[in-house]
């Protein structure tokens, strides 16, 4: 049987047992015994139990602890995507397939919402409706931005850069990929529940009241936070335990130092939304005070809690990709990665920096005066670090050798969106400026620019630039650029309008606005329907090169890290044994330079 | 490939990989205890109910402080191959955890009536409490798995990860709860 | 090299001068209505002044390697430069000098001055509930209150009135959940927190209504629910005269019940 049927099983049973446990205990409490919110929460974590050990966890992990013989999944072809499999490199495909599915499913809603914007007045949907969509899109994208390229691009080629057979946890890292669909599954079902409407921040006291779809975000917001908190143990130690010899902290190429900051992020960070989200959760099934008014509660601790998590979580959603964005601007201006040691050093200093910024979003949230001042001072001090970042983009390409493929024309796009990205931030970090800008379009803009136009954009240019290694076949060339440049203006276009939008009086969260605003509005939603067109010719790109395009070679970019040196795609283990490394990854124009022995 | 693991960049062991991805998780946890006392202190200063037990708290306090005792001499044991000491550590720790559960569960409902669930001081309490017994049961899940594996024989004075992994673990949740019964007892 | 570094500085700079210029030249702002707006619209220019050399620099270095650095054939490799340590000094020390300065001025500066005088002429009590401002003039014993029906029908909706030349002080709360009062035309919001009374001040300076311009509007900027998008009210600054007019009209308004009446679709 399919582990993943078996999986699901095992879910529906465990579900069962522990909502009819729930139901017994508060019947024997004297309670009503169906109450949907502890029967359902309690169900969850049984059927979540039950799912993870039907999926492989039992066969492959617990056997062996209690004495048995364990029986590791094993599986050729397709079959090999659907059980718990150890490979990173199989668990890179899951995480990237899943991910940009859930990208696409977002993005429809995205549509569906500036169709709704295009004209003011209520047009196809009601205002509820229109929160619990943009709802649904933010949370999704949000969580897309998190996981995509750690999980497919930090599985897959963390192991392989550093020169390592696999992740240092392998079962862990199964682990972490099959966390996910139970938090897939609540978000599908979310909309039976009544959705949720309080945006993917999920405020209280309005996420307390509102309706039960709110629980399953909880839930899911917990369950991805955990996926993360796993995924983040085993990077940190894989990069610092299972490195080839000679892979001394100055060579490791850059990706993979963007993968290790971002995992003192999600590692330590995380738990701070996963306690946000089990209070929220109390509040709402067991009526506990914490961010209730009515019983004394305080509203605002959550706030504080849930920024503690979500402002790391920006730069968990940038870093990544701004690692994919210098090793491209790198190899493909074939030059030596320009201030390596400053780049990394403005990485620890954007993380160090991001866990003392989090109030920055609460400028207008009646917090206390003293700490108005404070935070915008580290807000900005963050914007020296990330200028680090620039230095070492602007450097590599100084009198490069550009060569403008696909991965490339992303790359060099990201760096100008995210500039745009990190100007307009500067205007939220400004306390006087902020009190008109928070929470209006200009903060949608902003954010775009950070997340679509930065993490997005290097999301597909790593997709571009590792689909040759990743399926061992070419993409097409032309409809890459295609995309690229239909997404590109059509982004711009979409998104700096927003910009202009919100100075000048449209708060977010909106199904409706002032008339006077409509022009612009008809504009961005014209051009939005042409970004979201974009991506029909990139899944078309991608299927038809998966299943036909030119086999790919080895090397097909002619470029120096690791995991160009096995075969396209690498066999099990990656290299025949393990890599000697004699010099640094992005030697190019030193004679004779060699990185590595395979 | 597998047989030359060992020759990585810093020659890192299978143990002390197993240890440093323990301790990352060690951290990653701690955080969770940070985010709890953060709202302790965020929400209510330094307030707490005139009904909350210290002396009981110290009685949690020195049960738990013992069971690392007990914790430590059973991986004491088996790094001079005394299985049979290790058993019996194991034994004592698991059950010193057990009576601390029980007291807990008693706490629990004394409390009910003093600060319940329903006010912002009892909803912290609950939680933190409960999150650190739920990390303690866990534990005694973990023991319990080591002691069966004893039983089978398979640990050595040499190779005993499973028992290291499981005590450090357990030192870990005793650490936790000394943190706990600063904020929510003594304050 | 150095004919490249020279090029892209003269770039740099021409680009630099049209960037100042534009953003000097257009308004994109909407009309005005209290001292505190002026300066925050002031903060905002001077960001966009300071964040114009940063944006054309990027640009142009990029648009320039483009053009001149693509390389010729396969083969071609780069120079070997891993760095250039006083042009990475240099970066380090303006970019640090630059976020000293924004920081100093507009942010510290302008947050002084939005801070600068606690008081009020007039105090305006605002209660936020889901979907509803209730607006009180203590000193006139007066209360309004909004409708959630939509910008369709905004004129019919109630009316935020104050006085020009004053002072404001306005002291906001919640009954429900968190709800935030802004007024586009002041530039400033403030949450209205259930358990909580915040606070926001205003010298309002000119005359001016929504049906000049939306901004002279309150709108609720924190999502409370179904009624979020249509939680606002108009907002008319006047003379003073008028005002105390208008102070009397609604209170006849009130005595004869018009204009209380709950109403509104989502
Ligand atoms: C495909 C193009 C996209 C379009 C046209 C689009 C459009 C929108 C719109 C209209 C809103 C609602 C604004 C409001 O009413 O407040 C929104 C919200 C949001 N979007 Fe997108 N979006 C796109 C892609 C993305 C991507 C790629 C991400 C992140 C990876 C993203 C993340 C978010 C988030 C986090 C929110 C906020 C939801 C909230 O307020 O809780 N969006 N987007
Ligand atoms: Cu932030
Ligand atoms: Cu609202």
């Amino acid at each position: 049987m399919l582990p993943v049927i078996r999986g699901t099983i095992w879910a529906i049973v465990a579900f069962l047992i522990g909502a009819v446990l729930t139901a017994i205990v508060r019947a024997a409490m004297g309670l009503a015994p169906w109450a949907f919110g502890p029967v359902f929460t309690v169900g969850y974590f049984f059927g979540f139990t039950g799912w993870l050990l039907g999926v492989g966890v039992w066969d492959t992990w617990l056997r062996e602890y209690l004495g048995m013989e364990p029986r590791p999944f094993k599986a050729e072809g397709w079959r090999r995507y659907f059980g718990f499999n150890t490979d990173h490199k199989v668990i890179g495909i899951q995480y990237g397939v899943t991910f940009v599915f859930m990208f696409l499913a977002a993005g429809l809603l995205a549509m569906l919402m500036r169709f709704e914007l295009m004209r003011p007045g209520r047009d196809i949907m009601d205002f509820a409706e229109y929160n619990r969509i943009m709802s649904l899109h933010g949370f999704m994208m949000i969580l897309v931005a998190v996981t995509a390229v750690p999980g497919m691009f930090g599985n897959y080629f963390v192991p392989l850069m550093i020169g390592a057979e696999d992740m240092a946890f392998p079962r862990m890292n199964a682990l972490s990929y099959w966390i996910w669909p139970p938090a897939a599954f609540l978000l599908l079902l979310s909309p039976f529940f009544g959705g949720w409407d309080t945006g993917w921040t999920g405020y209280p006291p309005l996420a307390i009241t509102n309706a039960d779809g709110q629980l399953l975000y909880n839930l899911a917001f917990f369950t991805g936070g955990l996926s993360s908190i796993v995924g983040s143990v085993n990077f940190l130690t894989t990069i610092i335990t299972m490195r080839a010899p000679g892979m001394t902290w100055g060579r490791v190429p850059i990706f993979v130092w963007s993968i290790f900051f971002t995992s003192v992020m999600s590692l330590t960070a995380t738990q701070f939304v996963g306690v946000a989200m089990v209070m929220n959760l109390l509040d709402r099934i067991a009526s506990t005070a914490f961010f209730d008014p009515v019983q004394g509660g305080v509203p605002l601790v959550y706030q504080h809690i849930f920024w503690f998590y979500s402002h790391p979580a920006v730069y968990v959603m940038i870093l990544p990709s701004l690692g994919i964005m210098l090793e491209v601007l790198a190899h493909f201006s074939r030059k030596p990665l320009f201030a390596y040691r400053w780049a990394v050093a403005g990485f620890a200093g954007i993380t160090a920096l991001s866990f003392t910024v989090w109030a920055h979003h609460m400028f207008t949230s009646g917090m206390p005066e003293v700490l108005h001042v404070p935070f915008m001072a580290t807000t900005e001090a963050i914007s020296v670090p990330t200028g680090l970042i620039f230095l070492s983009a602007l450097g590599t390409i100084w009198q490069g050798k550009l060569r403008f493929k696909t991965p490339m024309l992303f790359a060099l796009g990201m760096l100008f969106n995210f500039l745009i990205g990190g100007l307009t931030g500067i205007f939220n970090s400004d306390l006087p400026v902020d009190m008109q800008l928070h929470d209006t379009f200009w903060v949608v803009s902003h954010f775009h620019y950070t997340i679509l136009g930065g993490g997005i954009f290097g999301l597909f240019a790593g997709i571009y630039y590792w689909f040759p290694k990743m399926t061992g076949r070419m993409y097409d060339e032309r409809l890459g650029r295609i995309h690229f440049w239909l997404m590109f203006v059509f982004f711009n276009l979409t998104f700096l309008p927003m910009a202009w939008l919100g100075l000048n009086g449209m708060n977010r969260r909106i199904g409706d606005y002032p008339p006077q605003l409509g022009g612009v509005n008809a504009f961005v939603s014209m051009m939005a329907f042409v970004l979201g067109a974009s991506f029909l010719i990139f899944v078309y790109n991608m299927v038809v090169s998966w299943v036909r395009g030119h086999v790919a070679e080895a090397n097909p970019w002619g470029v120096r890290t690791l995991e160009w040196a096995t075969s396209s795609p690498p066999p099990e283990h990656n290299f025949p044994h393990v890599p000697e490394v004699l010099g640094g990854p992005y030697d190019y124009g030193v004679p004779g330079a060699v990185h590595a022995r395979v | 490939m597998s047989s030359e693991a060992a020759v990585y960049e810093g020659g890192y062991t299978r143990l002390q990989i197993n240890r440093m991805g323990l301790w990352f998780f060690i951290i990653s946890e701690a955080f969770m205890f940070l985010a709890l006392h953060s709202y302790r202190f965020l929400a209510l200063g330094t307030e707490k109910p005139e009904a909350v037990n210290v002396f009981l708290g110290g009685v949690l306090t020195v049960i738990l402080l013992a069971s690392s005792v007990t914790a430590h001499q059973a991986e004491k044991a088996i790094a001079r191959g005394d299985t049979a000491g290790l058993q019996r550590g194991l034994m004592a720790t698991m059950g010193l955890g057990v009576l601390f559960l029980l007291l807990v569960a008693y706490e629990w409902g004394v409390a009910f009536g003093e600060f319940p669930p329903s006010t912002p001081f009892g909803s912290i309490f609950y939680l933190t409490t409960g999150m650190h017994a739920l990390h303690l049961l866990s534990g005694i899940g973990v023991l319990a798995l080591v002691y069966k594996a004893a039983k089978r024989g398979i640990f050595t004075a040499e190779s005993h990860w499973g028992v290291q992994g499981g005590v450090l673990y357990w030192h870990f949740v005793d650490v936790v709860w000394l943190s706990v019964f600063t904020s929510l007892y003594l304050l | 090299m150095r004919r490249d570094a020279l090029i892209v500085f003269i770039l740099w700079v021409l680009l630099t001068v049209v960037g100042e210029a534009i953003v000097m030249a257009i308004d994109i702002y909407p009309p005005v209505a209290a001292v505190e707006a002026e300066h925050i619209d002031q903060a905002a220019r001077t960001l966009f002044m300071l964040a114009t050399p940063v944006f054309t620099f990027v640009v142009v270095v990029m648009l320039y390697s483009i053009w001149r650095f693509r390389a010729r054939d396969e083969s071609e490799e780069g120079p070997a430069v891993y760095i250039h340590q006083p042009f990475a000094v240099g970066w380090l020390v303006v970019t640090s000098a630059l976020a000293a300065l924004l920081f100093y001025n507009p942010g510290y500066v302008g947050w002084k001055f939005l801070q600068r005088d606690p008081t009020g002429d007039l105090v305006v009590q605002v209660v936020a509930a889901q979907w509803h401002w209730h607006v009180t003039y203590p000193q006139y014993d007066l209360t309004v209150t909004s409708k959630p029906i939509g910008f369709e029908r905004m004129e019919e909706n109630a009316e935020l009135a104050l006085p020009a030349g004053k002072r404001v002080k306005f002291e906001i709360t919640s009954v429900d959940v968190i709800h935030s009062f802004w007024i586009p035309a002041l530039r400033m919001k403030v949450d209205a927190v259930p358990g909580l009374v915040t606070t926001m001040y205003a010298t309002v300076t000119e005359p001016g209504s929504y049906e000049e311009d939306a901004a002279f509007r309150v709108q609720c900027a924190e999502l409370c629910g179904t009624g979020h998008p249509r939680m606002n009210m108009r907002v008319t600054v006047m003379e003073p005269e008028e005002f105390e007019k208008w102070v009397e009209e609604q209170k006849k308004m009130m005595e004869m019940g018009g204009g209380m009446e709950e109403e509104g679709d989502h």
